[in-house]
């Protein structure tokens, strides 16, 4: 077995059964090829340039091709996840942004996006849970992440405010 | 509260967030649970909500969470560099030799051989080597005032 390199990115070890090498105890294939933290982060920075201009194709080839190389990427699932809710594929945005919160609940972007899953599915007691968790992760309202889910507050304040709720 | 009454009225669309409208108002339409409780927690978020200036920064897009970080990565001439030179050929050549030896990477290589295949067209192509070095500018959040 490869040495495993220390990732912030990444949860390694006690889930290496599902690594693409496909045994329990094997590397992950990203651990085999030797891929550091940053070469990880550029491969999935170029699967954001293609996202960023709307070449979803392309973005998602990234995202799905990083996921195969760590499956306990938590960047390449929350990626992931987001792709397929902006094309509103909802079960696998689901299970890319349930996975990615598995691995770390402090992920902003899957708790925004999860959100809006669930507004779509009218699941708006789960999708203000998301929005909330991800609102107090960014007190400082730094994060477009979590600004997003601000913005997605007004949008259901507005909406109680039309059906006389509030 | 801090002109919200403004606001409101397609707030979502101003900030280029319009498409989640429907879906929220759909959401509010066949809500079946408590609506006081609801209220409540929402009114909660809105009163967190310091002021309007985050609407400068919002994602326009579903934001892709790390990926979307400039910080922490080679930077620009990096990232180039990895692109261009030996980094990324290296990898892939480890993967192109791995896959064609270990009968256990058969099922997901598909995936891996297509993302290699595209960071390498991307690599080679002056076109997409320039979209590279745009996206460390690149925006993804929107401006809404």
């Amino acid at each position: 077995m490869l040495e495993a390199g220390k990732s912030s990115m990444t949860r390694q070890g006690a889930n290496d059964k599902q690594t693409s090498g496909g045994g329990a105890g094997r590397a992950t294939l990203r651990q085999r090829l030797g891929i550091s933290d940053e070469q990880f982060q550029e491969m999935g920075r170029v699967g954001a340039m293609y996202y960023q201009q709307g070449n979803l194709d392309k973005a998602r080839t990234i995202f799905e091709g990083l996921i195969e190389i760590d499956p306990q990427s938590v960047d390449a699932h929350s990626a992931l996840g987001a792709l397929y809710t902006r094309t509103q594929r909802d079960a696998d945005a689901l299970r890319h942004l349930n996975r990615a919160l598995e691995l770390d609940d402090r992920q902003i972007a899957a708790h925004v996006n999860r959100a809006e899953v669930y507004l779509r599915r009218q699941q708006v007691e789960e999708a203000v849970a998301d929005l909330k968790k991800a609102i107090e992760l960014d007190p400082k309202e730094q994060d477009a992440g979590a600004n997003r889910a601000r913005a997605m507050v007004l949008g259901i304040h507005e909406a109680l405010e039309a059906k006389g709720v509030m | 509260m801090f002109g919200l009454g403004k606001l409101v009225g397609g707030a979502l669309n101003a900030i280029g967030l319009g498409k989640i409208a429907p879906f929220i108002s759909m959401g509010i339409s066949f809500f079946t649970g408590d609506f006081a409780t609801l209220a409540t927690d929402v009114m909660g978020l809105m009163s967190n909500i310091k002021g309007l200036d985050f609407l400068n920064k919002v994602a326009k897009f579903a934001p892709l969470g790390g990926f979307d970080q400039l910080a922490g990565g080679f930077g620009e001439l990096g990232l180039k560099q990895f692109l261009k030179a030996d980094g990324l050929r290296d990898i892939a050549d480890k993967f192109f030799k791995l896959a064609d030896t270990l009968e256990d990477f058969q099922a997901s290589s598909r995936k891996v051989n297509d993302l290699f295949d595209l960071l390498l067209e991307t690599a080679q192509n002056r076109e997409s080597l320039e979209s590279v070095r745009n996206s460390v500018t690149y925006s993804s959040y929107i401006s809404a005032v």
